[in-house]
């Protein structure tokens, strides 16, 4: 019988002038992580990864060739890195070439046959590296024009652009004298830790084919089975038309099929959501509450709807909800806007398990503040004091929290920066809805963000499901036994 | 039929209970006056009533269902108009009464038709998408009379409805309650002034300090020798006629211009004004008020006070 008053109430919410003051402003703050996104991606995106370096020596010719390919961690080729090499022996050689639109550098030195020390230097604006090559009379070639690697990996890894958690294998080769490769297969194989196969092994026979080389660069998609172990290996090696491995690398799995790595983007969804949506969101769950039930309450509004026929469970569970609820599409409408925003500018959406996390995250937080300020307006007398008491549990839990823990830490004789310090903070997370996010960010990231493992200072998946279902149910249970039982 | 049984609210254990032990009951078809001081536990019984209250003890029973304990069922058939209606201010008129209505269990359409046609019915017609905040006092109470009649609910409960009404809202509510009393329904209107009530209610329950004192019927009230009635009539031509029948009414006869005064009345002025017809003397307005009744109540008050 309530379900139309309780639709109403969740478009009252969420239709409410504050409600929708924040609401786009927090939109408006999704949509300001694109330049965020875009100065940060400017470095990742182009950061030059260890380029592959491929060359051949040309007798004939009596130069000396450098091919290069610079990419991004998608394997998204990089045009304008300016590539110059230097050669230095009985007289200096000098060339610099602009990688083109394929992100290919060709560099040709006419130089006498003699031993050289080369110097490789790439530039973008920015970023600058200088990187030293093998010399030219330590590189021996089985015959004139072969190919050889000497710097960076011809056979590397590369993020999905669709799939962050996954990364495919990008091949950068060349066929002698520097021509397309042709007649170059591409062949892998998940080897089980401990090994139990060695060289015999990685034969055409004995491998999987990935795909033929059609390019000087390409990108394959092996098919990993599912159930591995994550320290198991997967061996790639690139074969010729003789059936001859050219090159090989492997990598752990874990390296190809991984959870969420804190990868750019990621990093900066967690420190959005972590800094900005945990910071607005509380307080838009304790106005919106305010609005939704504190005001009525306490001016006497909601009696107007308690004399209908509808039980005080019933009625305070129905704005509990709604405003839940109102907030809870707002809340992932502004995770929403951030994963759009970043695979927009940086390719690829956020591992859906992670987002999922957040959201949850985000729910415990609006729950768990929607219930403490109706608790508190069954605990106040009037509108000021239920506003100036959450207002003040706003700045306390979301501003002056750590500064707390730090005193407290401090007082009882720890240091700063120390790991009592640290284990006080990741402590403290539990009690303050408002660091629910960071708990989360913690426990997702916590391999390779801090120093020190969150899961030692407590940080661990049940402790975070337990907390985040105390955070839901407490306040909820008591403003409801209130709401019940008194008037 | 609204049941109030032994209904106790205590708000402070430092205090004492705002209402101890209050019965009473309404029945169908049956008005009954509510009458206290300001303090007296009115509007304390009534929010019990209506259920936006819990009492400390006791039970208020509304069609023979327990507010307190079937919440729902209760107040489906309680019409209540508080004294200051509370409604969400910022909500227009039409929304927040389809809002309310979706609680009765009438689907949207119904809800629309039925919201207007009762604030249509209150004199709210063309404010119906204003927002609350907009309306005057009256204008509130008139759209709390027309929240609490969307149920057509068999049981009113009005508290001090005619306080800041004009002349036509109090003629309004009045009407609108003998309307609801001829269609068998139970209501009960309370009022701390008692010349309000007793015109139209069946039955008067008098609440003092928390405690019913009294209840008596319109008879008994009329009965009480401390009450007199007044007839006042406006002749077009006051003659020697007139004032010869008049004077053989009994009582003390004033007469200023054109208007006489006729103390102690114990008649009917019907039967005034039709003898006064018969004898081809026009009246222009013929009125009997009673007196005496606040005397009665304060003697209430007083003996109960003495008792205690």
């Amino acid at each position: 019988m309530i379900i139309r008053p309780f639709l109403y109430d969740i478009k009252k919410t969420i239709t409410s002038k504050t409600v929708l003051i924040l609401v786009a402003i927090i939109l408006l703050i999704s949509l300001a992580i694109i330049p965020l996104t875009s100065i940060r991606s400017s470095g990742s995106e182009n950061n030059l990864f260890e380029a592959p370096i491929l060359y051949y020596h040309d007798p004939n010719l009596g130069s000396y060739h450098y091919l290069a390919y610079f990419s991004n961690r998608y394997g998204d080729p990089i045009s304008g890195v300016t590539v110059t090499v230097i050669l230095q022996g009985p007289q200096n050689y000098t060339k610099t070439v602009v990688t083109n639109s394929s992100g290919l550098a060709f560099i040709a030195i006419s130089a006498p046959n003699a031993s050289y020390y080369v110097t490789l230097k790439e530039e973008i604006p920015g970023q600058n590296f200088s990187t030293n090559l093998p010399p030219t009379a330590t590189i021996k070639t089985s015959t004139p024009g072969a190919v050889m690697a000497l710097n960076g990996q011809v056979i590397s890894p590369v993020v999905d652009k669709h799939n962050a958690s996954k990364s495919n294998i990008q091949v950068f080769y060349s066929g002698d004298y520097g021509v397309v490769p042709s007649s170059y297969s591409l062949y892998y194989k998940v080897v089980a830790t401990p090994f139990s196969c060695f060289s015999n092994c990685f034969t055409e026979a004995n491998m999987t084919k990935l795909g033929d080389l059609s390019d000087y660069r390409e990108i394959f998609d092996p098919s990993i089975p599912p159930g591995l172990d994550g320290t198991d290996e997967v061996f790639f090696t690139l074969f010729n038309q003789t059936g001859t491995a050219v090159q090989s690398s492997n990598f752990g799995l874990f390296q190809l099929r991984q959870p969420p790595q804190p990868i750019m983007e990621s990093n900066i969804a967690s420190s959005f959501f972590s800094t900005i949506l945990g910071l607005v969101i509380p307080l838009m769950a304790i106005i919106g509450s305010y609005s939704s039930y504190g005001k009525d309450r306490l001016t006497g509004v909601l009696e107007s709807v308690l004399a209908r026929p509808v039980t005080r469970r019933g009625l305070a569970m129905s704005r509990f909800f709604s405003t839940v609820a109102a907030f809870t599409i707002a809340s992932a409408a502004a995770v929403g806007v951030v994963d759009l925003v970043l695979n927009s500018v940086g390719g690829s959406f956020l591992d859906q398990s992670y987002v999922l996390a957040i959201i949850a995250g985000l729910v415990v937080e609006v729950a768990a503040f929607t219930g403490l300020i109706f608790l508190l307006s069954h605990l106040l007398k009037s509108t000021g004091a239920l506003l100036g008491i959450s207002i003040v549990l706003f700045i306390v839990l979301d501003f002056l929290w750590s500064l707390i823990i730090f005193l407290v830490t401090l007082a009882l004789g720890g240091t700063g920066g120390s790991f009592v310090a640290l284990q006080a903070t990741f402590y403290s997370y539990y009690a303050n809805p408002a660091q629910f996010l960071n708990l989360i960010n913690a426990y997702v990231f916590q391999s390779s963000n801090t120093a020190v493992q969150a899961s030692s200072l407590g940080v661990t998946l049940p402790a975070i499901v337990l907390d985040g279902l105390l955070w839901t149910t407490v306040p909820f249970i008591l403003f409801l036994y209130l709401a019940v039982k008194r008037d | 039929m609204i049941e109030v049984k032994q209904a106790t609210k205590v708000f402070s254990s430092r205090q004492g209970p705002a209402i101890n032990s209050v019965s009473f009951e309404v029945k169908n078809g049956e008005v009954v006056g509510f009458v206290g001081l300001n303090g007296a536990g009115k509007t304390t019984t009534i929010r019990i009533a209506v259920g936006v209250s819990l009492p400390t003890s006791g039970t208020v029973l509304v069609d023979g269902h327990d507010i307190t304990n079937e919440k729902a069922a209760a107040s489906k058939s309680i019409g209540w108009v508080p004294e200051i209606p509370n409604f969400e201010p910022n909500a227009k008129a039409l929304t927040l009464m389809r809002y309310l209505a979706g609680f009765y269990g009438i689907d949207r359409t119904e809800a629309r038709n039925r919201s207007k046609d009762l604030l249509a019915s209150v004199g709210l017609s063309g404010f119906e998408n204003r927002k609350i905040r907009t309306y005057s006092q009256g204008m509130k109470k008139r759209f709390s009379l027309a929240v609490s009649l969307l149920s057509d609910p068999a049981n009113f409960l009005f508290d001090e409805v005619l306080n800041g009404l004009d002349p036509e809202g109090i003629h309004f509510f009045r009407e609108l309650m003998r309307g609801q009393k001829r269609v068998n329904k139970a209501i009960l209107l309370s009022s701390h002034i008692l010349t309000e009530i007793e015109n139209i209610a069946d039955r008067i329950v008098f609440i003092h300090r928390g405690r019913i004192i009294k209840t008596v019927t319109r008879e008994e009230l009329g009965a009480y020798e401390g009450v007199r009635g007044i007839l006042r009539i406006i002749l077009q031509n006051p003659n020697d006629d007139a004032i010869s029948y008049l004077k053989t009414l009994g009582g003390s006869l004033q007469v200023q211009g054109n208007e006489i005064v006729l103390s102690d009345f114990h008649g009917d002025s019907s039967q005034v004004n039709a003898e006064l017809v018969k004898k081809g003397i026009p009246v222009r307005e013929i009125k009997f008020e009673k007196t005496g009744l606040e005397e009665y109540f304060f003697e209430l008050i007083k003996s109960a006070d003495a008792g205690k």
